[in-house]
């Protein structure tokens, strides 16, 4: 047994062995020589002049190849005459005291020894133990070997106890953080409107450095409903760490708020001065070797390249118009649907829904410890939701959009569903942000169901295969599967292709023999080659439409969908829009009241979106407030709104709070 | 190892401050630039003596420039690790690879290949500990510690100590 020694890869290969040195057993010191080498280069031979053209001979060169370290040999696998042709070949095996398998600050942290970064060889001593799997940056690294090892101590110990790993995220995951100085008044002021609701913010202040000079930057903290909670049922089954992008400091500090005592995150805390990475956050960071035992929630996807081991959470957002305050490092993101007021948002109950996962999750991984994954088992739990679904969405992306790069697509293919970018016979729902779309119309036409998106967040959700009834959209003028092949041979001529491949899909489907990814990457290829006037003639035919149907509310309660009527400069086209509308509308209400659920998600639904609808002709001193404000002072708006219609308002509010 | 060693520095006075209290600003200036500093040679310097003497000597004009060098001869007391020294130490750190421990302005990493066999790491305590039956070695636990290698890095010096031999180890 000994350290396995290779060739440098700067060598030039091949080389020829000539003359061995040491038998074994015997003691070499470092650069002590071990074997003579020739090798072969090709060089200028000297004749010519010309600086362009320059005649080459090869040439026989001489080498040595000296031990990059001590000890003794314990093993010789060269001979005289060998060829070696690359760094890969093991030469010899050198026994030393000890390998150097845990290092700390240039130094062996099992012998001791001051260990060289590079020598003239270019072998690298602190090159053995390069992976730094502690959650700071103390300088603390360690070998494959040594990893390996930790981890199966770890897997044991949790094993044992029947736990697994769970990595958490704070911003927008846990915590909402705002920085506005508004806040604090809104605290201090017991007079205030907004006092009830930020009276259990915690605040911490931490001095940082901004354009130039130090300043106290106040953060102010709203907790997730139910974390406490959470925390304590998931200590019972996890092992918490905390991965965030956010400052040490500040992760500290959100830490003492959320677990003051250290009981559920010790000292597991990886903050992003210890992250490799500023925009990705990757599981092999805090473990190598093996992450099966180990599952991650996060508001963000992306972030984790959609990693099988990730529960993506829907984003808590308190502070109206202040994101995730430590993201400003990560890429922007793409196809981003996310509702504008999200009825979950009445009673968060995130956590509490996560929080059964992760229990069920346990479970299934606890009936098969030895060899379940988490990386398979909860894909599996997930997919669920849209098994068999060939999904399509319909006005969400700009056509330029690459679908593999939208958040939302990523999303619902992390739950099974795939999604095809043009409408085909396979596709089993159609996602529509309003019914008038041309996609929506030829699903329609094709009785494919054609849903708004809440029926898709509604999965996400509750990670079951949602009844689409009540989420289901009325669409007008179907283009039916005759009428839309003669329209599309119009526009299309490879319509054909497109069924027959889509046809030989379907049997597939039905034969239960489908490769879902090779097949939407198929798909997609297929379409992406085609004629780019056919995306182009189809976007005039979704962007008609908008215009009225646009933003007029799914489910608006019908008698606000009549006065709009009665307000809005008529034209038949949008009356009659409108009144469909009422009339889906009224659909779903008479769904929802036998649901108490989905009734209040619609209420809410309605109102928030009767609130945002510039187009809707009601007067509404909110909406025009909330216009003109920018994005960051929506606080501000918060205020105001308050006082301008502090019943609604408030009543809304409230509902957050629960 | 503490030692109480001669040490001097060279510093540069302006022409503004010659005066009656130039030795105070020099004495100043010496305890600012020296406390507190590491260097592979000398160790930590701890402290400046300020009972002994601390010779500013005369100082020399800089040619062109009007500010006086001074070559300032002192006191100090420094702190030296040396490799194979026992030292008294505070748990900082604890995790699955091992210990990190204080020893004043030094830090000492105590892997886990040299503690104990019969102490564990046990990540569900809290906070998290190496245990065996009847020890506990937690964050403020204080330790007994060989000192097995040293490092002097800029500003730095890493060290790693063992607990792995008789009378080492929680004390």
């Amino acid at each position: 047994m000994g350290t396995e020694v290779r060739l440098p890869a700067s060598l030039l290969y091949p080389i020829e062995v000539i003359q061995t040195f040491g038998e074994l057993g015997q003691r070499v010191s470092k650069h002590d020589p071990l074997f003579k080498f020739k090798y072969w280069n090709r060089v200028a031979d000297g004749t010519s002049s010309t600086e362009e053209d320059v005649p080459t001979v090869t040439k026989e060169f001489y080498g040595t190849f000296e031990s990059p370290f001590t000890g003794e040999i314990a093993h010789c696998r060269v001979q005289t005459g060998d060829k070696i042709n690359d760094s890969e070949t093991i030469v010899y095996l050198i026994a030393e005291g000890c390998d150097h398998q845990v290092q700390y600050g240039g130094l062996c942290a099992i012998c001791g020894r001051e260990l060289e970064e590079k020598d003239y060889m270019g072998y690298s001593e602190t090159q053995r133990a390069p992976i730094a799997m502690s959650h700071d940056t103390n300088g603390l690294t360690v070998s494959r070997t040594e990893a390996e090892r930790l981890e199966l101590r770890s897997h044991q110990q949790l094993l044992a106890s029947k736990r697994l790993i769970l990595v958490v995220d704070l911003d927008q995951t846990v915590i909402h953080c705002a920085v506005n100085p508004e806040i604090q008044q809104w605290i201090r002021d017991p007079q205030s409107p907004n006092h009830d609701l930020v009276k259990d913010v915690k605040q911490f202040t931490i001095r940082e450095r901004a354009g130039g000079r130090d300043q106290n930057c106040i953060y102010f903290v709203k907790v997730r409903p139910g974390l406490e909670q959470f925390l304590r049922e998931m200590h019972a089954k996890y092992e918490m760490h905390v991965y965030t992008m956010a400052t040490k400091q500040y992760a500290l500090e959100i830490a003492k708020i959320i677990d003051p005592t250290g009981e559920y995150f010790a000292d597991r805390i990886l903050s992003r001065d210890a992250s490799d990475n500023l925009v990705h956050k990757d599981l092999k960071r805090l473990f190598p070797v093996s992450t099966r035992m180990v599952t991650v929630i996060d508001d963000r996807g992306d972030v984790w390249n959609w990693s099988p081991n990730l529960i993506r959470v829907m984003p808590y957002q308190f502070w109206s118009g202040t994101g995730d305050i430590n993201s400003k490092f990560l890429p922007h993101r793409n196809g981003l649907v996310i509702p504008d007021k999200d009825p979950q948002l009445k009673s968060d109950g995130e956590l509490l829904r996560v929080g059964q996962y992760l229990n069920d999750l346990h479970t299934k991984f606890y009936q098969n410890p030895t060899s379940a994954d988490v990386a398979k088992v909860l894909p599996a739990m997930k997919c669920k939701a849209f098994k068999n679904c060939v999904l399509l969405f319909s006005g969400f992306f700009s056509l330029d959009t690459d679908l593999d790069n939208a958040d939302i697509v990523q999303w619902v293919r992390s739950f099974g569903a795939v999604v095809v970018v043009d409408f085909l016979p396979s596709v089993t729902h159609v996602i529509a942000k309003n019914p008038g779309t041309m996609k929506a119309r030829q699903a329609s036409g094709h009785k494919k169901p054609v849903v708004s998106i809440w029926w898709v967040f509604q999965c996400l959700k509750t990670w079951q295969h949602v009844d689409e009834q009540p989420y289901i959209l009325e669409v007008e003028n179907p283009i039916g599967p005759e009428s839309s092949e003669s329209q599309s041979l119009e526009i299309e001529p490879a319509e054909e292709v497109d069924s027959t491949i889509a046809d030989g899909f379907m049997r597939g489907l039905q034969r239960g023999e489908v490769d879902w990814n090779e097949l939407d990457e198929e798909l997609k290829e297929l379409l992406d080659d085609e004629d780019e006037t056919i995306l182009e003639e189809e976007d005039s035919f979704d962007a008609e439409e908008p215009d009225q149907t646009d933003l007029v509310p799914n489910k608006l309660d019908s008698t606000k969908a009549a006065l709009e009527n009665e307000k809005e400069p008529t034209d038949s086209n949008t009356n009659s829009k409108s009144k469909s509308d009422s009339k889906s509308d009224s659909n779903s209400n008479s769904d929802s009241n036998s649901n108490p659920d989905s009734k209040s998600d619609s209420n809410s639904d309605s109102n928030s979106n009767s609130k945002s609808d510039p187009n809707s002709g009601i007067e509404d001193p909110i909406t025009d407030s909330k216009q003109a404000q920018g994005a960051g002072s929506l606080l501000g708006k918060r205020t105001r709104s308050v006082y301008e219609n502090e019943e609604d308002e408030f009543a809304e509010l409230e509902g957050d709070w629960d | 190892m503490f030692f109480l060693k001669g040490l001097s520095l060279e510093l540069t006075l302006h022409p503004s401050y010659f005066g009656p209290l130039m030795h105070q600003y020099l004495r100043e200036k010496l305890l600012q630039e020296v406390e507190g500093t590491v260097s592979g040679e000398y160790g930590y310097i701890v402290s400046v003596v300020d009972g002994m003497e601390i010779n500013v000597g005369s100082g020399v004009v800089q040619s062109g420039q009007g500010s006086a060098t001074f070559n300032v001869k002192y006191h100090a007391i420094v702190f030296k690790p040396f490799k194979g020294e026992v030292v008294d130490a505070i748990v900082t750190n604890v995790n699955k690879m091992g210990v990190f421990c204080d020893v004043g302005p030094l830090s000492v990493f105590v892997s886990a290949h040299l503690i104990p066999q019969n102490m564990s790491f046990n990540p569900a305590t809290n906070p998290p500990a190496f245990v065996s039956e009847d020890q506990s070695i937690e964050k403020g636990s204080k330790i007994r510690v060989k000192i097995v290698g040293v490092r002097a890095d800029v500003g730095k010096i890493f060290a790693i100590g063992s607990i792995k031999e008789d009378f080492l180890g929680l004390l």
